[in-house]
């Protein structure tokens, strides 16, 4: 369960998990929505998965994400978005970039 | 041990824990033992079936493990609330008590299996620009049959035995009709673009 909370303290990945809770979409597609260097955003995809919450396929040349979220673990993000939670230092932040710094 | 043989293993060791479980009840309580039994038993039978020809992926036999473990709860805390009362740790009718117990795992179990509901995978379709109904049909309908679990629960935790049978029936029945509504919204909506 501390790999969900882990998962789910940061904003960029709940944004990603409620991307995925539109339909599956590939990494591509997921990296395009953000202002991240693309090795940050495996690293974020890295921890989603780790947790349980997304599952990985690969389609062709692409990664595909798919939602992979209980009802309970939906209503803790829900409850995170609520409440803004945002705990920085719980989030691993590898490669930053000069994109990343900047925004 | 590779997957097929704790595979075996589990669905054996499963059974010989359900198989005593059903005996105790038969023993303690002949008269309702078989309104538990069956259900768990029935659960039991399917899950084993899928354990033992879910051989290879290692989620498939963790999630038929929690299927394993409904059935012996259902099994498990009915018969605990006899034990408790005939020992006099809990005052009251033991058949009200078991048939108590028996409701709450029941809408815990219905609770359980709503709640993973939505991590059913859904196909990936490249063209797709829009939300996945299938997806969004899922969350709906695990969130429902979560919130009718515990109502089931509730209900048999609170309500006056002689009205709890069917008192708990309204939120499940609640939920099916809802559930297929929705999903028969999204078929329709989906058939004029096919």
């Amino acid at each position: 369960m501390s790999t969900v909370f882990k998962a789910i303290a940061d904003p960029t990945r709940r944004e990603v998990l409620a991307l995925l809770r539109e339909r599956p979409m590939s990494a591509g597609e997921l990296a395009d929505q953000f202002d991240v260097s693309k090795p940050t955003m495996s690293a974020h995809f890295a921890v989603l998965r780790e947790a349980g919450l997304i599952d990985a396929s690969r389609h062709g040349k692409s990664i595909i994400y798919r939602l992979r979220m209980s009802v309970l673990e939906d209503a803790l993000m829900g409850l995170a978005q609520a409440v803004g939670l945002d705990l920085g230092g719980a989030a691993p932040a590898p490669a930053m970039n000069r994109k990343e710094a900047s925004s | 041990m590779t997957p097929a043989r704790t595979g075996f293993a589990f669905a054996l060791s499963s059974t010989i824990v359900v198989v005593a479980l059903s005996v105790a009840w038969a023993a303690m309580v002949p008269t309702l033992a078989w309104g538990a039994a069956i259900p768990a038993l029935f659960m039991l039978a399917l899950m084993t079936v899928s354990e033992l020809r879910a051989r290879t992926t290692e989620k498939g036999l963790v999630e038929r493990r929690y299927g394993v473990a409904g059935a012996g709860l259902l099994l498990a805390l009915p018969l605990a609330a006899v034990v408790g009362s005939s020992a006099g740790l809990f005052a009251g009718d033991p058949s009200d008590l078991s048939a108590r117990a028996w409701g709450v795992a029941m809408g815990l179990v219905l609770a359980a299996y709503g709640n993973v509901m939505p991590r059913h995978l859904v196909r990936y379709d490249p063209n797709a620009t829009g939300p996945s109904p299938r997806q969004a049909c899922l969350r709906f309908a695990g969130r429902t049959f979560v919130l009718a679990g515990l109502a089931h629960a509730l209900v048999y935790a609170l309500a006056p035995m002689s009205l709890a049978g069917e008192l708990a029936m309204l939120p499940v029945a609640a939920a099916v009709l809802l559930v297929g509504l929705r999903f028969a919204l999204a078929r329709a909506r989906r058939a004029p673009a096919n």
